[in-house]
């Protein structure tokens, strides 16, 4: 019997999702809102609106707001163009000594704090890139970006110690992300290096160096750990996709297609660690040791939990530096270079091994 | 004092923040509409993924994904008027991403506006009710996915979703027109698909009899 398409619900309606989808999806969104959750309260207007509020509330001082608004203007257009200014330019020191330090008032607490100086972090290493691309890197002006490298990263140590005091795993998840950064960073100088021998040494020497001191803090790989680094990457990766929406419009057809490709593989990667992640609830692996380097992975015979969860620890460190150093890459677009995007020479899908066989040692409890 | 405003670029977008503190009520509200908004649209935005990708876990994996960029959206401080049009919005856009991952077709194309000179008849006409009456849901579902992606996406919307045109315009961000357009020639093409299909159909027959 013919069902018209004006009744199609009759035929669609049964399709939903399943109890267990459902009551799955709620969980991870939870989960999710857990570790993300609203920092502060800002909303975005026009300065027009602004200013209607301003005159509706208070009718009586219009001189006042029209006074402001102008002053806003001019100082909002200053504002804006000198985001895009980079070291050397006439602007620069309103970004680095106005724009910067009003806004970091406004991070109160000490995970807003690391998030916006970690920005900044990334805004210098795109700097200097951006600088070396044009030809226009001089000591004068890798000093100055050596010196906000060293800046953000000491605030940002500072803020994780902080942290460290009420929560070792937040605590421990930050520092793998200021490791990331690093690690990309590093990646990014020494691109800029290897096209010039003098370029970039003096910030080559400072990234080695912050690197060099935090790699002794770096704490403990947990479950939990791994689970706050997992929806850390999630949070990178949704960056990327609003850092693509505004670089989009300097970009060809192809450079954007490409750009969405390398997203969506860094989002697969990120799925399939998620779904090991899941693997590891066992409190046992509160005490894996995991060593620096990678062992080779056999599947003809049986591993212990504990290394598969210390690969899977390390194919989320790596997966955080690639993101790292697409958005550092995506950064230095949108300060007006002209350089082709770097995509990263990792974004091929790597799929994390699962445990072959149950272990004996799972309980070391 | 509420109207001091501090004027701001953060990341190259202009920012108006209250010289004031975070708000604890607010915080708590934004988490309960956001589950709200969950309980109230999953399945649909399920029945929409689905339909439009013919593939139960990716339609899953993208309303998870929808639901994050929301959330991210509404976390960075943005207000919400409609979770329903923001999140059809966002999965849209994940739904073209999938396609251009999938089948490798350009931006241009899956973007390219279907308007053009014909000005398409209103919901009203006889040509497009007679369609509404002729074609059968159960054909036009599985044949849905062989059409434009654009056309597939506003009978989907139209039909499936049950949504005026001006809420789907509102969504795609296009003209009422565009979308009555599109549905128009959706529905127009999925008649010359069956079309098609049924002469196959009896040509085959009579080569057979032959």
């Amino acid at each position: 019997m013919m069902t018209p398409l004006t009744k199609i619900q009759d035929v669609t309606k049964e399709l939903k999702l399943s109890d267990f989808e459902r009551g799955e999806l709620r969980n991870r969104l939870l989960s999710y809102i857990e570790y993300h959750p609203v920092t502060a309260t800002s909303r975005t207007y026009s300065i027009f609106s602004s200013f209607l509020r301003a005159l509706i509330h208070h009718p009586y001082a219009v001189a006042g707001p029209i006074a402001m608004t102008i002053l806003t203007v001019s100082l909002g257009t200053v504002s804006y163009i000198a985001e895009y200014s980079n070291p050397g330019d006439t602007l620069y020191a309103i970004k680095v000594g106005v724009n910067e330090p009003v806004l970091s008032k406004f991070a109160t607490s000490p995970y807003e704090k690391v998030e916006f100086e970690t920005k900044l972090l990334e805004r210098r290493i795109a700097e200097a890139k951006l600088l070396a691309d044009s030809g226009k890197l001089t000591k004068e002006k890798e000093k100055v970006i050596a010196e906000g490298i060293e800046k953000h990263t000491k605030e940002i140590s500072k803020n994780i110690d902080t942290v460290r005091e009420s929560n070792e795993s937040d605590a421990n998840m930050m520092q793998i992300s200021l490791t990331s950064t690093l690690s990309a960073g590093d990646s990014v100088v020494a691109s800029i290096t290897e096209e010039s021998s003098e370029a970039g040494t003096a910030i080559k020497e400072t990234v080695k160096n912050v690197q060099g001191e935090q790699a002794t803090k770096q704490g403990k790989d947990t479950s939990e750990t791994l689970k706050k680094t997992i929806a850390q990457i999630e949070t990178e990766l949704t960056r990327a996709t609003e850092l693509k929406g505004s670089i989009s419009t300097s970009l060809s057809n192809e450079a954007q297609d490409e750009l969405t490709q390398s997203i969506l593989v860094l989002g697969d990667r990120a799925k399939t660690l998620a779904a090991s992640s899941t693997t590891y609830e066992s409190e046992a692996l509160e005490d894996a040791a995991c060593a620096s380097s990678s062992p080779e992975i056999s599947t003809s015979t049986p591993q212990s939990v504990d290394v598969f969860f210390c690969k899977t620890a390390r194919d989320a460190k790596t997966l955080l530096v690639d993101v790292k150093k697409l958005i550092i890459s995506m950064t230095n677009k949108q300060l007006g270079s002209e350089a082709p995007l770097d995509m990263g020479t990792s974004t091929v899908a790597k799929t994390p091994e699962t445990p072959a066989a149950t272990s004996t040692e799972t309980n070391k409890k | 004092m509420d109207f001091l405003y501090v004027f701001l670029y953060n990341d190259f977008h202009l920012m108006a923040k209250p010289l004031g503190t975070t708000n604890r009520e607010e915080k708590g509200s934004h988490e309960a509409q956001f589950i709200e908004a969950f309980d109230a649209h999953s399945d649909a935005l399920f029945r929409h993924a689905f339909y439009r990708l013919s593939d139960r876990e990716r339609a899953v994996e993208l309303v998870h994904d929808a639901f994050v960029r929301v959330w991210t959206y509404v976390r960075n401080g943005a207000s919400v008027e409609s979770y329903k049009a923001l999140l059809y919005k966002t999965l849209s856009r994940l739904i073209i991403d999938e396609y251009r991952k999938r089948k490798h077709v350009s931006l241009d194309e899956i973007l390219e506006d279907a308007t053009g000179e014909y000005q398409p008849p209103s919901l009203h006409t006889g040509s497009l009710e007679e369609y509404e009456h002729a074609l059968d849901s159960k054909q036009v579902l599985t044949i849905l996915p062989r059409i434009h992606p654009l056309y597939h996406e506003a009978v989907s919307m139209r039909y499936i979703d049950e949504m005026g045109p001006k809420e789907i315009a509102n969504i795609l961000q296009v003209t009422e027109n565009v979308v009555s357009l599109r549905i128009y020639r959706g529905l127009k093409a999925i008649r010359e698909i069956i079309e098609k299909e049924e002469l196959q159909v009896e040509d085959n027959r009579n080569t057979n009899k032959s």
